[in-house]
């Protein structure tokens, strides 16, 4: 059993990186903060079972995603893309746009990629988790995470830039 | 490895992150330094990254949230049955602990003959119960017999004849049985008291010294005259209060005084 000093310390160390990953999940406050909490529960519960303390964080995020999976009652499993198949043509946005943007578009543009790709976009944004970490918290092969980051990242910036031409429809013929 | 092929691998390059000493990534970081149109394209991506990852994290956490983690941690307590259990074994290891201790450091009582003779003459001054009274010899040795206690004493023939049995004690020492009759001389008996001579009978192997020879042996013990001798493997001693003269009445004459 993890001891309160402990349990304290990674809180502290990871509190905020689970909940904004558990944010770019759900788009909720409410449902974020229930995620991260029910994470470090678990973590209260059975983290002293984890034999390897340099792997606290990715063993975080990996129960935080299974959560959040639970609590959606996925039935299906998410067919899997390689890289290969997946068109690499992403549509132009600058830096400058993006920096015109506040979080919350950016979130809201998240919202509307496809589910499958959200999690992986949000961990190719948030942290700085290797590809093969992230494989481990999405339960998932590396391949497989290119592929979905790369479809995701594309949509992401397809729905920024849309939302761009849409503000500014002068630009539609630039 | 071709501009395209870079880019396409370069997509995923994350800077400031562990990519850069990502292999994945390596091949197509060196065309970069070599090619400026592709240089100016990753120059880009990694701005466009910065800023998209500035804004993810920019996302706020609520006030509060980390306190509220810690106010409702879980707190684990152990079942019942596992305390229950915890509990026991504790309870085994301290035992079997003190147990080792008593054994080791407990002092270990004398083994030889004087030892078993006191102890016997102090049972027979501070009292005892019958565990069969009668006068019947046959009924104690009968009794003595179905209690595994020593059976098969021979009885000097001057204490059968003028001594009465009064009954019969199976006791031990040390674990070892020891049979223990009572008798009346004939003297006027003390209050409370139902004999005054009485005979302990036990294996010879019963202690380390016990007498060598059925010729009995005399001796004076915690206010008792004792004789004691060892005949067909078993070790006889009789107690009675008073002297030697007394004591010699219910022994062969061979007896030592």
């Amino acid at each position: 059993m993890a001891s309160v000093v402990d349990f304290e310390s990674v809180v502290a160390s990871f509190y905020q990186p689970l909940y904004q990953f558990a944010f770019s999940l759900t788009h909720s406050e409410a449902d974020a903060c229930d995620l991260t909490q029910q994470t470090f529960y678990v973590w209260a519960t059975k983290g002293h079972q984890l034999r390897d303390q340099t792997k606290v964080k990715t063993w975080l995020f990996t129960t935080l995603h299974r959560a959040f999976l639970e609590s959606r009652r996925r039935q299906t499993r998410f067919p899997h893309y390689e890289l290969e198949e997946v068109p690499m043509d992403l549509p132009t946005l600058s830096p400058a746009t993006v920096n015109q943007l506040d979080s919350g578009q950016v979130l809201h543009a998240l919202k509307q990629v496809d589910e499958i790709y959200q999690a992986p976009v949000a961990l190719f944004y948030l942290e700085d988790c290797s590809y093969k970490e992230i494989a481990g918290i999405l339960d998932i092969p590396i391949g497989t995470v290119k592929s979905r980051m790369a479809r995701g990242i594309g949509q992401l910036q397809s729905i920024l830039t849309r939302g761009e031409r849409a503000d500014h429809p002068e630009r539609k013929n630039e | 490895m071709n501009n395209d092929q870079a880019k396409e691998i370069l997509k995923l390059y994350r800077p400031g992150t562990a990519d850069a000493a990502d292999p994945a990534f390596i091949e197509a970081l060196e065309l970069c330094e070599r090619d400026e149109d592709l240089k100016t394209w990753f120059a880009n991506h990694c701005a466009l990254y910065s800023a998209l990852r500035s804004k993810f994290r920019q996302i706020s956490v609520p006030e509060g949230l980390k306190e509220q983690i810690i106010a409702e941690r879980p707190i684990h307590r152990t079942p019942v049955w596992q305390r229950a259990v915890l509990a026991a074994g504790a309870f085994a290891i301290v035992a079997l602990v003190a147990f080792n201790i008593q054994q080791h450091w407990r002092p270990r009582e004398p083994h030889d003959f004087a030892a078993y003779r006191s102890y016997m003459d102090s049972q027979a001054v501070r009292g005892y119960y019958m565990d069969l009274t009668t006068n019947n010899l046959d009924q104690i040795r009968m009794f003595l017999g179905q209690k595994s206690a020593i059976a098969d004493y021979v009885l000097p023939v001057d204490l059968e004849k003028n001594a009465r049995a009064a009954g019969c004690v199976a006791t031990t020492w040390q674990g070892k049985p020891v049979s223990m009759i009572c008798f009346q001389s004939g003297r006027p008996l003390a209050p409370n008291r139902q004999s005054d001579l009485w005979l302990f009978i036990t294996d010879r192997s019963a202690a380390s010294d016990t007498p060598a020879t059925s010729t009995p042996t005399l001796a004076k013990a915690d206010g008792l005259i004792t004789a004691s001798w060892t005949a067909g493997g078993r070790t006889y001693v009789l107690a009675a209060e008073g002297d030697a003269q007394f004591l010699s009445k219910f022994l062969p004459a061979s007896a030592v005084l």
